[in-house]
């Protein structure tokens, strides 16, 4: 496994850390053991896979709506935010 | 509040609802103001529908003539009302006719912040969102510029990761 490297210069976590260890738990079959490395993959997962979804999907009715909620700059922003907050508390919880 | 509008297939604003409404607003004009995702007509929206219906018996033309007084400028009401049944043939179109956001990467800025480099990645989350903001304010150069540096800074935390991994592999072999 490569080693990331912002752990490898200062010994932090990364909010990505651990999708090699998620990857390699899912090969295995094992869903739970690739959450409880990094609890925001999932999160970030479905979030990318309902941006792709009204990419695919297009621009009309309830879907629609969904995607421009999600990919307007205050929905943005949140996403950005939540990321650095995961990064601040798996560091502090050593998570 | 301040509103933005789409008269003559693009942004102008800010307004308040007080300048909209002298400038004879109407119902069908697209409106936005912060906080909405998407555009929406202006009875659509608590404010200017309640202005909208106060002033139901007024006259349009004179509603023009005040607004050039309140902008010391007559083209302005001339282009406006021309503007306003321009927006009103946008709607009918479902605004198709207004410019599409510049392409702001939100799945590519977040996919980089998390699985390459944080560091170059939330720059570039940031600069997604504010191409998104800027847009629907109507600012479209300032929304093309932001697009642009979210563009770069995916780049540069791509290509940061790609040259990483032959040096991570050389220093986990030494360590």
């Amino acid at each position: 496994m490569l080693r990331c490297p912002l752990k490898w210069a200062t010994g932090l976590s990364c909010p990505g850390c651990g999708s090699q260890r998620a990857l390699a738990a899912l090969a295995e079959g094992d869903l739970a053991g690739a959450v409880r490395v990094n609890y925001i993959l999932p999160a970030v997962g479905l979030y990318l896979a309902l941006l792709g979804a009204g990419w695919v999907f297009g621009d009309n009715g309830a879907m629609g709506r969904l995607y421009r909620r999600l990919t307007s700059g205050s929905a943005v922003m949140a996403v950005g935010v939540a990321i650095i907050i995961w990064m601040v508390v798996r560091n502090l919880a050593g998570l | 509040m301040e509103y933005w509008i789409i008269v003559d297939n693009r942004h102008a604003g800010p307004y308040s609802a007080e300048q909209l409404l002298d400038a004879g607003l109407t119902a069908d004009t697209l409106v936005w103001h912060e906080g909405l995702t998407a555009w929406v007509r202006a009875g659509e929206v608590g404010e200017l529908a309640a202005g909208l219906e106060r002033q139901h018996m007024t006259d349009s033309e004179r509603q023009a003539e005040s607004f050039a007084e309140e902008r010391d400028d007559v083209a302005t009401a001339e282009a406006y009302k021309s503007d306003n049944r321009q927006a009103d043939a946008c709607v009918a179109e479902e605004t198709q006719c207004v410019e599409p956001c510049p392409p702001a990467y939100i799945a590519w800025s977040v996919i980089v912040t998390v699985l390459c480099c944080t560091i170059i990645g939330i720059p570039a989350i940031i600069f997604s969102s504010m191409t998104k903001s800027a847009y629907y304010k109507g600012d479209i150069a300032k929304a093309r510029r932001y697009s642009e540096t979210a563009q770069w800074f995916i780049i540069a935390s791509i290509v940061l990761g790609v040259i990483g991994v032959p040096f991570q592999m050389a220093l986990m072999g030494l360590l």
